[in-house]
């Protein structure tokens, strides 16, 4: 091999990881990466005014909560049966919540079965919020502005 | 086709001198250094092997398994299967680049080795991207001239090698770069809507904020940068400066201990406000960076502050500019 060969396979190398990183970091920096490229798009956006979807457990085995608790309280209350990543479980719950918005069956599907074959016990049965608030005043407050019930689902 | 040449050429030519790469292939003392470099990376990638075998046996239990390309043939077996093998395998294609380093099939398997672990960890549904500059690495030293093992190279294996070797920096500051340069996008596109961008003070108490709503997890000294958001505001700037400029420091030789240093305290700082763990990258940056075989005796601090992006502009350009016109309004 040559230095002029050496030199293209570098600079090739250099120019597929910035090209699809920049082409992925500017159309879908939350979408699934083209592996073995990535983004790298980490905290690009501030977040300020927010509207996602929370997803709030009424009932899952034989416990059933008068104030609905979060996946993350589930999880600390041993009702799922792994708990990966909660990253991973947010933009899971954003998918459904989405899903069940815009009535995307196929996305409410893969994403219920995702959500519900991890719970430990039958049945489950759970409600998707939009929910709204500011990140600071949800910190100091621990209250959202607005809620709105996008769905409610139950599994036997 | 000629013009094509000519402009590859010229790419060549410039490239080679900005790195210094012909005054350092002069010599064999870079090119020791890269070698010594590089036998260190595939023996940390054996000790790396080794934990996780540790942490990952959890895998194998994990649900929602959907194999990346690489791991094409894991859907013969079953996922718990192809995790272990995976695990093993790593180990060993690692155990066996060690001892042979200096032959393409050595670091074709560590290659292998780390592309089917990393390829496994991303095929649960999240991304995984804390090895991507190892796997780019380990893939750009299977083009290494084959003077691993060999004290006698000529000037330009020397060059071959070293160019290689500066593929690796640059790939892995690129990473550094799309961050970077993800945040500054999306600030403009964001200022343009009448929404945040990551220059705003409190940008920082806002993403602590948030993952504590999202992820309920905060570093040790996160609730103290949500209540006291202006002393986050520095810290943030300074990352996005250390990020976005990090290609460019690439390919200026006396910025890399800089830089590796500052990207280091960068993941020990969003360990200890965010609770990010995000280790693996540490210890290539020090290997690849801190004693880069691109710094030369002449990259004095002095050159370090001139090569500075935007301050060393400054420094440069606009501040002699102001010397010479105070100096002619005195004279005059």
């Amino acid at each position: 091999m040559t230095y002029e060969q050496s030199t293209g396979i570098t600079l090739a190398l250099l120019v597929a990881v910035l090209g699809v990183g920049a082409y992925l970091g500017i159309t879908a920096p939350n979408q699934p990466p083209l592996y073995p490229f990535s983004s790298w798009s980490l905290y690009h956006v501030v977040p300020g005014d927010m509207s996602e979807y929370v997803l709030l457990v009424h009932e899952a085995g034989e416990k059933r909560f008068e104030k609905p608790i979060t996946l993350h309280s589930a999880y600390k209350q041993g009702l799922l049966k792994e708990y990966v990543s909660p990253t991973a479980y947010w933009k899971g719950v954003q998918r459904l919540g989405s899903g069940l918005e815009t009535g995307d069956a196929a996305v409410v599907l893969a994403e219920r079965q995702r959500i519900e074959n991890n719970f430990s016990a039958r049945p489950v049965r759970y409600e998707v919020t939009r929910v709204t608030y500011d990140v600071l005043e949800y910190w100091r407050s621990g209250a959202f502005r607005a809620f709105q019930n996008v769905g409610e689902l139950h599994v036997e | 086709m000629a013009m094509f040449s000519s402009g590859s050429h010229f790419v060549v030519k410039k490239l080679t001198a900005l790195l210094g790469i012909d005054e350092l292939a002069a010599d064999d003392a870079a090119s020791e250094k890269t070698k010594l470099i590089i036998r260190f990376f595939y023996f940390h990638l054996v000790f790396l092997s080794f934990l996780m075998l540790l942490w990952s046996a959890s895998y194998a239990g994990r649900q929602n398994f959907d194999p990346v390309w690489p791991m094409f043939w894991a859907r013969f077996v079953d996922a718990a299967t192809a995790v272990n093998i995976t695990r093993y395998f790593f180990v060993g294609s690692t155990l066996f680049g060690a001892w042979f380093y200096h032959r393409w099939i050595g670091r074709f398997a560590a290659f292998l080795g780390i592309l089917e672990f990393h390829a496994m960890t991303n095929s649960f549904g999240i991304e995984n991207h804390q090895w991507l500059p190892w796997l780019y690495a380990a893939f750009l030293f299977l083009f290494l001239p084959c003077i691993m093992g060999n004290a006698q190279e000529s000037r330009e294996e020397r060059r071959e090698l070293l160019m290689i070797f500066w593929g690796a920096q640059a790939a892995f500051f690129a990473t550094y770069f799309l961050s970077g340069f993800g945040k500054v996008y999306w600030s403009f596109y964001a200022a343009a809507q009448g929404g945040l961008s990551a220059f705003v003070p409190d940008a920082l108490a806002r993403h602590i904020a948030a993952e504590l709503s999202r992820i309920h997890s905060v570093g040790a000294f996160g609730s103290f940068f949500v209540e006291h958001p202006l002393l986050g505001w520095p810290l943030t700037l300074g990352v996005i400066y250390f990020q976005f400029f990090a290609l460019w420091a690439a390919f200026r030789p006396s910025l890399h201990r800089l830089w590796a240093f500052a990207l280091v305290c960068f993941h020990l700082g969003t360990y200890l406000i965010m609770n990010i763990v995000f280790f693996e990258p540490v210890v290539l940056l020090l290997v690849f960076f801190a004693d880069s075989p691109f710094r030369r005796p002449k990259h004095t601090w002095r050159v370090t502050l001139r090569d500075l992006p935007l301050f060393g502009w400054v420094l440069r350009w606009v501040l002699p500019a102001a010397l010479a016109a105070v100096r002619r309004r005195n004279a005059s």
